[in-house]
């Protein structure tokens, strides 16, 4: 994996020295990195970054780094993962941190190992989420699409109808006597309808099951 | 100009839900000599089979309709008249017709719109096919 394509890290860690050694793994692994201390420096970052991972400090009690993960959710809705470092993992340190929305928690004193595996861990998870994403916005696409199809086709019908009803009575016209005159308007009529016949059999011609196209779609890899 | 057909005596049953089309179709061959007894629904067709005196050579219908479509009318009437000829139309040009229902030769299958020389022309596929009989016999 090339440094361009790895998603952005932005380390928003009050501590001066856990931030630098976070953000020094984040950079040393290939991934962008900006590294701010204060939730005013971090909210600013985030706008400017387009971060996909977000390392926040989770303060005991609600905090700082409660509401900052809160504002990255609204702010990025699922387009970015959060992972939290905390001072304490009691259950309610557990229950805190996942309410405000981070994906993953991290326990001071975290080693390098740790550091390392975590920030892989959330690089798979924004990776699976975005591509979950992208196949939710696919599969609306073509939810729509395929009410176009149907609409196209009942379209068609509706027009067919009313087309054979036309093609029979210009016919019964074009058996009775008639001026030349006549003849020519009827025969330009007749044009005319094979006109919309066209048109409408083109419109619906991409919902026609044999025009179906079949892609692979890898579902397995949005879960 | 279209000629009259007057050797043309054969009769067909036509089964169309809308009314236009069917006046208009039913006009339309009745011009080209065939007699025509028209249906607006599946079991108005049921009853008209049932009723009519005198063999009925072909059905034409309509493949949607309401309550009971074309593929419905089709069961019905094969199972009382296995020898029946049935043109299917429909302006749903994927009507929901199996191939099962084409292998026997005495069924075809008309997308609308079209014009009444290709419905003739359908129309007599199936009645100069071999072993031709009157299909409903009463």
């Amino acid at each position: 994996m090339t440094n361009q394509r790895r998603p952005s890290v932005l380390v928003a860690i009050a501590d001066a020295t856990d931030r630098g050694f976070v953000g020094g793994i984040a950079v040393e692994m290939g991934f962008p990195t900006i590294s701010v201390g204060s939730e005013a420096a971090a909210w600013r970052a985030l706008r400017s970054l387009d971060a996909g991972i977000v390392i926040v400090e989770l303060p005991p009690g609600a905090g700082e780094g409660t509401l900052l993960c809160e504002q990255i959710r609204k702010f990025t809705s699922d387009e970015c993962v959060v992972g939290a470092v905390a001072g304490r993992n009691g259950d309610g340190d557990l229950r805190l941190g996942l309410a405000s929305g981070v994906d993953d928690l991290i326990t001071r004193p975290f080693s390098f190992g740790q550091v390392t595996n975590r920030l892989l861990a959330l690089e798979q998870l924004l990776a699976t989420r975005r591509s979950l994403h992208e196949t939710e916005r696919e599969a609306t696409r073509l939810r729509w699409l395929a009410e176009v199809g149907q609409a196209a086709l009942t379209f068609q019908h509706e027009i067919n109808n009313p087309l054979t009803a036309l093609y029979a009575h210009l016919e019964l016209l074009q058996s009775s006597n008639q001026t030349s005159a006549s003849a020519a308007e009827l025969a330009s009529a007749v044009a005319q309808a094979r006109r919309i016949q066209a048109v409408v059999t083109e419109l619906a011609q991409p919902s026609r099951s044999s025009q179906r196209r079949i892609t692979e779609s890898r579902l397995q890899a949005a879960r | 100009m279209t000629k009259p057909h007057p050797a043309v005596t054969e009769t067909i049953l036509l089964v169309e839900d809308d009314e236009a089309v069917a006046a208009a179709l039913a006009r339309a061959l009745s011009a080209r000599g065939y007699r025509v007894i028209v249906a607006t629904s599946g079991h108005k067709a049921v009853c008209l089979a049932d009723e009519h005196c005198g063999p009925i050579h072909l059905v034409i219908s309509d493949v949607v309709m309401p309550k009971m479509s074309g593929i419905q009318l089709f069961d019905r009437l094969r199972t009382w008249y296995p020898a029946i000829r049935f043109l299917f139309i429909s302006g749903f040009n994927d009507a929901p017709i199996s191939r099962n229902h084409f292998d026997d030769g005495r069924t075809s299958f008309l997308a609308k719109p079209f014009a009444v020389g290709e419905l003739v022309g359908a129309i007599r596929s199936l009645l100069d096919a071999e072993s031709h009989q009157p299909a409903l016999l009463v």
